[in-house]
């Protein structure tokens, strides 16, 4: 399958919205973002460009949680239940690494999210069954991100951040992860947002794609 | 002779699985690469394929459990490992992969100063500033701590550092990811730069579209083995001769994008 042949995607039924978002890293440091404001709906897959150093980690890890504006809201308008256990917004960065657990099997590393992992059939044909036993330094960096990614959609996320995930992977890899992961939001109904500086890529996998330039307010 | 030629390189590791059970992988099979002062070579190719492994073997910077077999030659003598050693640092260094390789607890002056007293260079606080505002960073570097650097900024911080010593052989191990199109090229250029000004430069990246545009050769690897040796004319002119190296010309979003590899 060929991200082309994907099927059109269904119609909204969740929204998130960053609302003037300023964020700063102490007190009378200098503004990262200032203002920032942007939406994406759960039936798109939008792109986030621009030059290094303005801010677009930022803006992902605001997103998703991880760190806390000092001015503006991150909400999400429609969506599904609000008892959820894990983030609503999921993020994914390029050093799928740093962001397990060494010492944890990878099997480990996925039953995080969700413990029955029989149940997972999202992460078919994301994960192979032999990499379950392995160590996070004894798989690829492709199949890393491919467990980093997994992770993340079993969680169950209605918007998925993926903040330059295949930077560090062949061009071949690459192509095989965004076919193998824009199958499963689409299917899924999970927004996504995508950051990067390869503007062929964003071209290739967006149905917009954003300016961080452009959204200071 | 070449400055530095590789021969035949592999890397294995010996692992205990559960209990005393050994298994040994093999992740470096058969690895050529030869690169001469005044010369960037590029070296390319799979996720996970022994790019950086190479670069570890050579600096002598490999796990304890890892053992290498096959030649590596540094001005013509074979290098031991413990010879890799010394030179590591000095007259071959690795500019490294991760921007995690700064330290998040010191300032970026602190590191810098560090590694410039560690080259023999001078050291004050002055000195550090000036070659740092030298590669475009802005005037307060030196007082931030790795966290408020940008991924471009990083990078360039580890280019200040790795280059203190003015080494024979610089090991980039993929330097751009992260960056955008005009920090790509403007890092891709300093390397080109640094060749020209009499050093040897291997360059691992992935950024194949860009690193032609400044490489003499492309040295293409695959599942621990390199499978060809190109110039960028062969990738613009559909010369190259090995199937791995053309699917990977052809899985470039800017070309087809095409995820399964020739048959």
């Amino acid at each position: 399958m060929t991200l082309d042949q994907l099927a059109p995607p269904a119609t909204a039924t969740a929204t998130l919205h960053a609302e003037g978002i300023s964020f700063r890293h102490r007190r009378r440091a200098p503004w990262v973002l200032r203002e920032v404001s942007l939406q994406v709906r759960n039936d798109e897959v939008v792109g986030l460009r621009g030059p290094s150093g303005i801010g677009k980690s930022t803006v992902a890890r605001v997103l998703a949680g991880l760190s806390l504006p000092q001015r503006g809201t991150v909400r999400i308008g429609g969506g599904r239940d609000t008892t959820r256990r894990s983030h609503p917004v999921q993020l994914v960065m390029q050093h799928a690494v740093l962001a397990m657990n060494p010492r944890w099997r990878i099997r480990d590393v996925l039953a995080e999210p969700l413990s029955d992992l029989d149940r997972a059939s999202v992460i078919d044909g994301l994960v192979e069954p032999e990499w379950l036993d392995r160590y996070p330094h004894e798989v690829s960096g492709g199949q890393l991100q491919r467990v980093n990614l997994a992770r993340a959609l079993l969680a169950d996320p209605e918007f998925l951040v993926a903040d330059e995930i295949t930077a560090s992977l062949d061009a071949i890899t690459q192509a095989r992860i965004w076919t193998d992961l824009l199958v499963r939001t689409r299917a899924g109904a999970i927004g996504v947002l995508v950051i990067s500086h390869d503007d062929a890529l964003l071209g290739r996998l967006c149905d917009r794609v954003l300016d961080l330039r452009d959204l200071i307010g | 002779m070449s400055l530095f030629e590789i021969n035949q390189l592999s890397v294995s590791f010996r692992q205990y699985d559960r209990g005393l059970r050994r298994r040994t992988i093999t992740p470096v099979r058969a690895m050529d690469l030869t690169v001469d002062t005044g010369e960037l070579v590029a070296l390319v190719g799979e996720s996970g394929a022994g790019k950086t492994l190479l670069g570890e073997a050579a600096l002598g910077m490999l796990p304890a459990n890892g053992v290498d077999a096959g030649e590596i030659r540094f001005r013509g003598e074979v290098l031991t490992r413990a010879r890799r050693r010394e030179l590591a640092g000095h007259e071959m260094v690795m500019l490294p992969q991760s921007v995690t390789y700064l330290d998040p607890t010191a300032t970026v002056g602190a590191q810098v100063r560090r590694a410039f007293r560690l080259a023999g260079r001078p050291a004050g606080r002055d000195d550090v500033r000036r070659a740092l505002v030298a590669r475009d960073l802005p005037d307060d570097v030196t007082r931030r701590f790795p966290h408020e650097l940008s991924g471009g900024m990083a990078r360039r911080v580890l280019l200040t550092m790795a280059l203190a010593g003015r080494p024979a052989l610089v090991f980039a191990d993929e330097p751009t990811p992260g960056l955008d199109a005009e920090a790509v090229r403007a890092i891709f250029a300093e390397l080109r730069a640094i060749a020209d000004s009499g050093c040897a430069v291997v360059a691992v990246s992935h950024d194949l579209s860009e690193v032609i545009g400044v490489a003499d050769r492309v040295v293409v690897c695959q599942s621990g083995r390199t499978v060809e040796t190109a110039t960028p004319d062969d990738f613009r002119n559909h010369t190259l001769t090995h199937p791995y190296s053309r699917a990977l010309w052809a899985a470039l979003p800017a070309h087809g994008f095409a995820a399964e590899e020739e048959p």
